[in-house]
């Protein structure tokens, strides 16, 4: 564990019975980043995050923050603000009570929630029920309990969920201005364009497993799509699918993946074969997600 | 005391805490009109030590809307799913709990005395009200009645821990008290009175509430006895609620 890490997962394993819902995950997080985290429906995304605050006790081994479980935090909500899967609002209370009762148990001001209220924008509805918000408003209901101790870590579980565009906007934005104040936020997101705009690695896990990390770049890199025309298709296609690349041909083009632009350069130089195009287009993350998951959906 | 102090505003802003307390008020208000106005059970009405003990002997009588008060400051927030956040909170479950305790106790202490006023209210209104006759019978159900009832929101609170479902606390804590402990009363009277809430009602049960217990109804345990079976019951109980909480995920 470095100096500035502020999560790390070490073989967490989850077990329902026989189902293996998270699988010897481990990943750490440092201050100021922001970490996409990726799976497929029912892959342990939310399992996980329920395993980092203690609600869900792993089967093997540990989730630390800033070296200790949660549950031994000095200060837990000073020092980590989550938006976890099922944990809901009491419809009958008005929003600053519902804030102001959960400030109180842990001897947070008033004033701080007047504070989150008006930075997640629901300073108007204040006053109202949360029985009555729409899933946007509710989200952001989640958000400002999130925010309420001012914590250094974020855990969001899918926290555009319900938003209109101009709100997941906002979230994204307010997000990198949290990152920015050196904060570490893993956040999952089924608005994969969203993660590819905001986070600075990704982790992708499937069955509970990692799958794939790294930083965008790299994750979408390896899936780079080559157009190649060529002087002879034919001899090309054989050379590169020898090489380990996937090739479909129509005609003079030839479809690439799984090898590099520079590998595709260097084989039809040595085989003497002539290059009218070679033209790279990269892959988006949710394309990358896709094959890396297999097609198995998306959360 | 931070703890607590949410948990009573928790208990204070619901609303089904003021209905149940009204529907408690209701239900002591009409067992005192019986008590003073039915001659049946009790005899006539004289405002005697042992008759204004009976009276308070209603308020406990009323333990059922304390023990579900109890019950709900648990089991909302697992309907809600605001447990979570409670536990992310505070990620001591046993702290939890024993604050949830606290606040359940201290409504109940409050409880009592709006079953004070009712009682005081509804003898201004029949007329009847002579607090000069108040003796020892009356003072020992004043100091019993808020022990039992504290004992009995207790006693929900680990009841809710323990089933978790609002409607299956809920229907199963009536369907049990007055149904099913109803039914061993009337085939095992003798095993009857060893079960939570003939218990419970033993603890509540004044000398002038026993003597008007019709024939064929079993007489509630003595007082002692009656008090340590329940206590007994609320602290098995609540050893249960207090493992399943800290183990189980939620």
């Amino acid at each position: 564990m470095t100096a500035n890490t502020v999560l790390e997962l070490d073989g967490v394993t989850k077990q329902f019975g026989s189902l293996t819902a998270v699988d010897n995950l481990s990943f750490s997080m440092r201050s100021g980043s922001i970490l996409g985290f990726l799976g497929p429906n029912g892959s342990g995304k939310s399992t996980t995050m329920r395993i980092i605050v203690g609600l869900t006790t792993a089967t093997k081994g540990r989730a630390l923050i800033n070296g200790v479980p949660y549950r031994k935090l000095a200060d837990p909500i000073r020092t980590v603000g989550a938006i976890v899967d099922g944990v809901g609002h009491t419809p009958g209370l008005r929003a600053i009570d519902e804030l102001a009762i959960a400030a109180k148990s842990v001897g947070i001001a008033r004033q701080r929630c007047e504070e989150v209220l008006d930075t997640v924008g629901l300073t108007a509805a204040a006053g109202r029920r949360v029985g009555g918000f729409s899933l946007g408003m509710r989200q952001r209901m989640g958000l400002a309990h999130a925010l309420l101790g001012d914590p250094e870590l974020l855990l969001l579980d899918e926290p555009a969920n319900g938003l209109d565009p101009q709100g997941i906007q906002w979230v994204r934005e307010l997000l990198r201005s949290l990152a920015a104040e050196g904060r570490a936020i893993l956040v999952s997101s089924h608005l994969l364009s969203e993660v590819a705009k905001l986070a600075d690695d990704v982790l992708v896990i499937r069955h509970g497993a990692v799958i794939a990390k790294g930083t965008i770049a790299e994750l979408t890199s390896g899936t780079a799509r080559l157009t190649v025309v060529s002087s002879d298709p034919a001899r090309l296609a054989e050379r590169l699918s020898v090489n380990g690349a996937a090739v479909v041909r129509a005609d003079n083009t030839l479809t690439v993946t799984g090898i590099t632009a520079e590998q595709v350069g260097q084989l039809a130089f040595d085989a003497g074969i002539a290059l009218q195009q070679l033209a790279s287009s990269q892959t988006d993350l949710e394309e990358a997600f896709l094959e890396l998951t297999q097609g198995e959906g998306i959360r | 005391m931070q703890l607590i102090a949410a948990e009573i505003t928790k208990i204070v802003k619901s609303r089904t805490t003021l209905v149940l307390t009204l529907l408690g008020v209701l239900l002591i208000g009409v067992g005192v009109v019986f008590v003073v106005t039915d001659d049946t059970f009790t005899g006539a009405f004289l405002g005697t030590d042992p008759q204004l003990a009976s009276l308070v002997d209603q308020i406990g009588g009323a333990y059922i809307i304390v023990l579900i008060v109890g019950a709900l400051s648990l089991t909302t927030e697992f309907r809600h799913g605001t447990i979570g956040r409670t536990f992310m909170l505070t990620p001591s479950r046993t702290a939890v709990l024993s604050a949830k305790l606290a606040a359940s106790a201290l409504y109940a202490l409050v409880f009592t005395v709006v079953g004070i006023i009712t009682v005081v209210l509804a003898l201004t209104v029949l007329g009847e009200l002579s607090l000069a006759a108040i003796g020892s019978q009356t003072l020992r159900a004043l100091v019993i009645t808020p022990i039992g009832l504290m004992l009995a929101a207790i006693l929900g609170v680990a009841v809710g821990a323990v089933v978790r479902s609002q409607v299956l606390t809920v229907a199963g804590t009536l369907i049990y008290a007055f149904l099913v402990e109803t039914l061993i009363g009337q085939f095992f009277p003798a095993v009857a009175r060893w079960l939570p809430f003939q218990a419970l009602g033993g603890v509540f049960s004044s000398p002038q509430t026993r003597a008007a217990i019709p024939d064929g109804f079993a007489m509630p345990l003595p007082i002692g006895t009656a008090s340590a079976i329940f206590l007994t019951y609320v602290v098995a109980l609540l050893a249960i609620a207090v493992t399943l909480l800290r183990f189980r995920d939620v």
